[in-house]
């Protein structure tokens, strides 16, 4: 973000066109729309419970009372208890950590090798920009639960191997959307100019062009980390994913799903919570869109 | 526009022998034995390795992959399921009636709500009801549809007792997996269409249509939604493999006997060639739903129509479609 710290010349303080960094642009029109304010409350929330699980959860997260099996909410237990007699509010709290180690680590790598394959897609254009989009059809072609699911059946279960079968469905986006801004500042003067004082070819994708596509990066970044978290307790949901008894939200839910019809509580609240931070998420991502699109800024 | 068409299946196949070859090789990469699996816990050494032989377990990778295709191209011949001994070609065929009602009630579901529920929103912007639907919308995109699933088995199956909980013999039954299937989908398909309705009512020839005495319901429709139907078509091409993958969630938690259903169940006990064979299927009809909502682009607008008769290079369309789809990547 090249243009983030833009120093105010003394000049400028006297009337003149007041330059501002993206950054505070961004923030100034986010301030502006209330729903986006709600989403980042809600993430914040939701960083605040992974961070401070030991603090905030008033059991520990296998703490089990096979005498309290089942217990309907209450002032003790507000989220009620499972079927070994844990605590639902505490396990759900705990549960967030898994969800923020998937939601962002999955986000930075489909990002990391997306934007990777679309700079060069749309830098070098030709053969290796044919090549590497119809690999992208091809993973387009899968639908992304599905090429999720095949992915996890033939690494294994557990969070590491989720995460990379959430990442590689998201790549194609971040590829797309990379490429296409990519064309559209490609051929601009700046680029020439960097290439004429003898730039290389890393330096100027790196330095020059990224920098100048970052805004629908950033959007697709934040709706990333929602969908990774959906697709992740997916996975979990029917048994390929993080395993029970791990708190993860959808392997809750699975661990649940036996009993759900006689225990209502032990099937909501999780999936609420993964419904609060994918609502949190998606408000801010469109907050965030507006605030970036030049043709809203007047 | 025959020779685009013809054009667009012959690039099928290079998408569909890579999609085969990607699940090919995650599955051969994956740890297990099948023929172990096959045979159960008490066979012998022998048996494993007769049947390794008989499956063709032991020739090299290349050559198995050159095979399972060589059965495809030629016989259309998909291989044996590892669990039935039946033909993976028939066993599909079996569960498509029911994944494919699924399919289309879900799509139908979805753009009807979508689509009347973004008009209004659009036409009456700002209002109460632009507002709710605004924010029923983000709910709906925010729920796991497997939850939502359940969530509406508990209030529909289990406590009002109105509808069953699970099964597909009758449109009774298909209303649950219908609504988790579609509400998500709905959600999008309604945000796009407020958004593109909101583009097109502000144009000029919105206000000329107005300015004649025209019937505000004739200019919604036949002047604002025809103009803005591309971007819907697009949102509702891509949700239909947001919906493929919904479907596989949705029939294991209703016991749908359809393709999804047997796919999972082939996962956990390991039966590459029905996990193949069910990718390859849903790929194709994937594939084959793009290629319908790209033609469809040219009928539901002359510009793109004429594209295709004037130039020789097909490029322009394309790279309209793809950049749309790139956009709308972010919504699904």
């Amino acid at each position: 973000m090249g243009t983030a710290n833009v120093r105010i010349s003394p000049s400028l303080e006297f009337g003149a066109v007041k330059k501002e960094g993206m950054l505070r642009q961004t923030w100034k029109g986010l301030k502006k729309n209330k729903l986006a304010m709600v989403g980042l409350v809600l993430i914040i929330l939701l960083i605040i419970m992974a961070v401070f699980a030991d603090v905030i959860a008033p059991y520990g997260v296998d703490d089990q009372d096979l005498t309290q099996k089942f217990q309907p909410p209450s002032m003790e237990h507000i989220f009620g208890t499972d079927d070994f007699g844990r605590d639902v509010f505490s396990r759900v709290i705990y549960g967030s950590r898994y969800s923020l180690a998937i939601g962002a680590c999955a986000a930075i790598l489909s990002a990391a090798v997306g934007m990777i394959i679309g700079s060069v897609a749309g830098f070098y254009g030709g053969k290796a920009d044919n090549i590497l989009m119809r690999l992208i059809d091809i993973m387009l072609a899968i639908p992304s639960t599905l090429l999720g699911i095949s992915i996890v059946a033939a690494l294994g279960n557990g969070i590491r191997n989720v995460i990379i079968a959430v990442a590689i469905g998201a790549v194609p986006a971040y590829a797309r959307i990379v490429r296409a801004s990519i064309l559209s500042v490609k051929e601009q003067e700046y680029i020439e100019a960097a290439r004429s004082i003898g730039a290389s070819d890393l330096r100027i994708i790196m330095r020059h062009i990224l920098p100048n596509c970052l805004a629908p990066i950033i959007v697709q970044i934040t709706m990333s980390v929602a969908k990774a978290i959906l697709e992740a307790s997916a996975l979990s949901f029917i048994g390929l994913g993080v395993q029970p008894p791990s708190a993860e939200w959808g392997a809750m839910l699975s661990a649940a799903r036996p009993y759900f019809r006689s225990y209502w509580w032990v099937m909501t609240f999780p999936g609420l919570a993964i419904m609060m931070i994918i609502f949190g998420l998606n408000l801010f991502g469109d907050g965030l869109r507006d605030a970036l699109d030049p043709k809203l800024k007047s | 526009m025959i020779r685009y068409i013809l054009k667009r299946i012959v690039a099928l196949i290079p998408v569909l022998l890579g999609v085969s070859f990607i699940i090919f090789s995650l599955l051969y990469f994956t740890p297990g034995n099948p023929a172990e699996y096959m045979l159960g816990m008490d066979a012998t050494e022998e048996n494993i390795q007769a049947l390794e032989e008989e499956l063709g377990l032991n020739d090299p990778f290349l050559v198995r992959y050159f095979n399972y295709i060589k059965d495809i191209v030629t016989k259309f011949d998909f291989g044996k399921s590892y669990t039935t001994k039946q033909s993976v070609t028939i066993e599909i065929m079996d569960r498509i009636p029911a994944t494919l009602t699924l399919a289309v009630l879900s799509v139908a579901f979805a753009t009807i709500v979508g689509v009347v529920a973004g008009v209004i929103a659009a036409v009456k912007q700002y209002s109460i009801f632009d507002k709710l639907a605004t924010v029923i919308a983000l709910t709906g995109v925010s729920m796991p549809n497997f939850w939502t699933g359940l969530m509406l088995i508990i209030i529909f199956a289990v406590n009002l007792k109105v509808l069953p909980p699970s099964g597909f013999d009758t449109p009774l039954h298909w209303i649950l997996p219908t609504l988790t299937v579609g509400m998500a989908s709905s959600a999008t398909i309604m945000r796009q269409t407020r958004s593109a309705m909101l583009e097109v009512i502000r144009q000029d020839y919105i206000t000329t249509a107005r300015a004649k005495g025209q019937k505000e319901i004739v200019i919604v429709f036949r002047h604002a939604l025809r103009n803005a139907l591309i971007p819907i078509i697009t949102v509702v091409g891509i949700s239909f493999g947001t919906m493929l993958g919904g479907a596989i969630l949705a029939e294991s938690i209703f016991s749908i006997p359809g393709i999804g259903k047997l796919m999972v169940d082939a996962i956990n006990v390991k039966n590459y060639p029905m996990v193949q064979g069910g990718v390859l299927f849903i790929a194709f009809a994937f594939s084959v739903v793009n290629l319908l909502v790209d033609i469809l682009y040219a009928f539901v607008d002359p510009r793109i129509k004429s594209q295709y008769k004037n130039s020789r290079k097909k490029k322009a369309p394309a790279a309209l479609v793809g950049a749309k789809r790139g956009d709308s990547q972010k919504e699904a």
